[in-house]
């Protein structure tokens, strides 16, 4: 009986409020939207090896690195240098929230006691279209007002990865390789003179506006 | 069979351009500090840094100074700390200098800005905050460890302190007109340059935005002015405007005339 009286009055309440609702008896009432975007400065960065000639994501010659590390190279007796196995790409990204921003690197360089390989160690930005902020979304082609920087030996003081005048974010590249003295690219091949041993050094890169 | 390797192949491609298994991420709360202060002043402040990423990172906390360089585009020399002459690297103490920040973890950092009786001017540093990629290996061969450091540039202005400029040499170079902006005053001047060209019946036909240009005292540089190609043969005027922020602005018209051949020639011009 109790269960009964309560269904019932559930039931009379539900039609009043839905008749109300379709007698157009209520008016119209807007109800404000807002949303605040927070400002963000953001850079993200991951490295990639590749063997040379290769994509850093063709399956098979590639794969996630921690640390641009060559490991031993190899002697090309045909050339007469040594030579690296694999190259490097670091993959940079920044958020600005729309602020024109820069991103430098600075090297410095690769030392092995005295000796070094800093004429040998090249740097190259790229920007390419097709990289990914996720996947199935291209970046698409540079913004105008971008540009990425040139090809240099990367212990030669501060040089631009990418500068974004537009301020939007983009994926751009900065392949790390020894050079093998080829004419026309910078740097000049390890040869035989040079000492053995382990050669360490760092990359730093630099996000600030401009 | 072949569709479906295909398939597989694509997804472990796009899965591994997605998320990197080496990454690391940093994010600050105020890329850029401006503070206008009295000589003697204590300011204090406190900004976030953020791990967006999925791994821990090491970050470290210092001081540089930086200057801005040609062709005064925004681009920037990093320096040693107190090696500037607008240096406030010294000014700046701030905590913690070293931390570790779990994934996706937050911390601030509190600074505080002690400014000198007797400063004068506009002074200038950046507090960077590094991280590096991976765990630093000593291992056998050819190695270079990846860093990323991400910069709070602090403008410290006196108050009462002047932004000032001069513009002169203005003339034609190749269908553009050329001048040089110089800073003269006592502060940082980041300058927006637009200009709209009039026709002689005082219609706007032409409008432009130009580079912006990131000077510090007592740089000078070089600006451009182009106007379209597409203007007839006739007599113009190019109102330039050059805005040095809050409020500070300089103008420039300059009356000119076009050729049948497309030649420039300057007229008059007035501020």
């Amino acid at each position: 009986m109790f269960k009964r009286s309560v269904l019932l009055v559930m039931l009379v309440c539900f039609l009043a409020i839905t008749g109300k609702a379709q007698d157009g008896s209520v008016n119209n009432t807007s109800v404000n939207v807002s949303a605040v975007v927070p400002e963000s400065f953001e850079l993200t960065s991951w490295i990639r090896w590749a063997k040379p000639g290769q994509d850093p994501y063709e399956f098979g010659f590639s794969g996630d690195a921690s640390a641009i590390d060559f490991g031993p190279l190899e002697w090309n007796g045909d050339l007469g240098i040594w030579q690296p196995t694999k190259y490097f790409t670091v993959f940079l990204l920044a958020r600005s929230s729309g602020r024109s921003y820069q991103i430098k690197q600075t090297s410095t360089g690769l030392f092995s006691g005295t000796s070094n390989l800093n004429n040998s160690f090249t740097v190259t930005p790229d920007y390419v279209s097709d990289d990914e902020f996720s996947a199935g979304q291209p970046q698409g082609s540079i913004p105008a007002g971008d540009s990425y920087g040139t090809a240099g030996l990367a212990a030669s003081g501060e040089k631009v990865v990418y500068d974004s005048g537009t301020g939007q974010s983009r994926i751009v590249r900065a392949y790390y390789g020894l050079s093998t003295g080829e004419p026309g690219k910078p740097g000049e091949a390890i040869s035989g003179d040079y000492p053995a041993g382990t050669y360490s050094g760092s990359v730093s890169f630099t996000l600030t506006l401009k | 069979m072949n569709k479906f390797l295909i398939l597989i192949f694509s997804c472990a491609m796009l899965l591994t351009a997605a998320a990197p298994a080496h990454a690391f991420k940093i994010s600050i709360s105020d890329p850029k500090v401006r503070v206008q202060a009295e000589p003697g002043q204590v300011v204090n402040g406190s900004m976030r840094v953020e791990n967006p990423s999925d791994q821990e990172i090491l970050i470290r906390v210092y001081m540089e100074d930086f200057v801005y360089i040609a062709p005064f585009d925004g681009s920037k020399k990093f320096l040693i700390p107190e090696t500037s002459k607008f240096s406030c690297a010294s000014w700046v103490s701030f905590s913690p200098q070293e931390f570790t920040l779990p994934p996706f973890g937050k911390k601030n950092i509190d600074y505080t800005i002690r400014v000198p009786e007797n400063a004068r001017g506009g002074h200038y540093s950046v507090l960077f905050f590094e991280t590096m990629l991976g765990e630093m290996q000593k291992e056998e061969g050819y190695r270079v460890n990846v860093l990323g450091r991400i910069g709070s540039l602090f403008f410290i202005e006196m108050k009462g302190a002047e932004k000032k400029a001069e513009i002169t040499e203005i003339a034609v170079k190749e269908n553009s007109f050329r001048g040089i902006y110089a800073n003269t005053g006592d502060l940082f001047t980041k300058v927006n340059t637009t200009f709209y060209v009039l026709d002689s019946q005082s219609m706007v036909i032409d409008r432009k935005e130009e580079n912006e240009i990131y000077i510090l005292p007592p740089d000078q540089t070089e600006f451009t002015l182009t106007p379209s190609s597409d203007l007839a043969a006739g007599e113009y005027t190019l109102i330039a405007t050059f805005d040095l922020q809050d409020g500070d602005t300089l103008i420039r018209e300059i009356d000119f005339s076009k050729d049948r051949n497309g030649k420039l020639t300057i007229r008059e011009i007035r501020d």
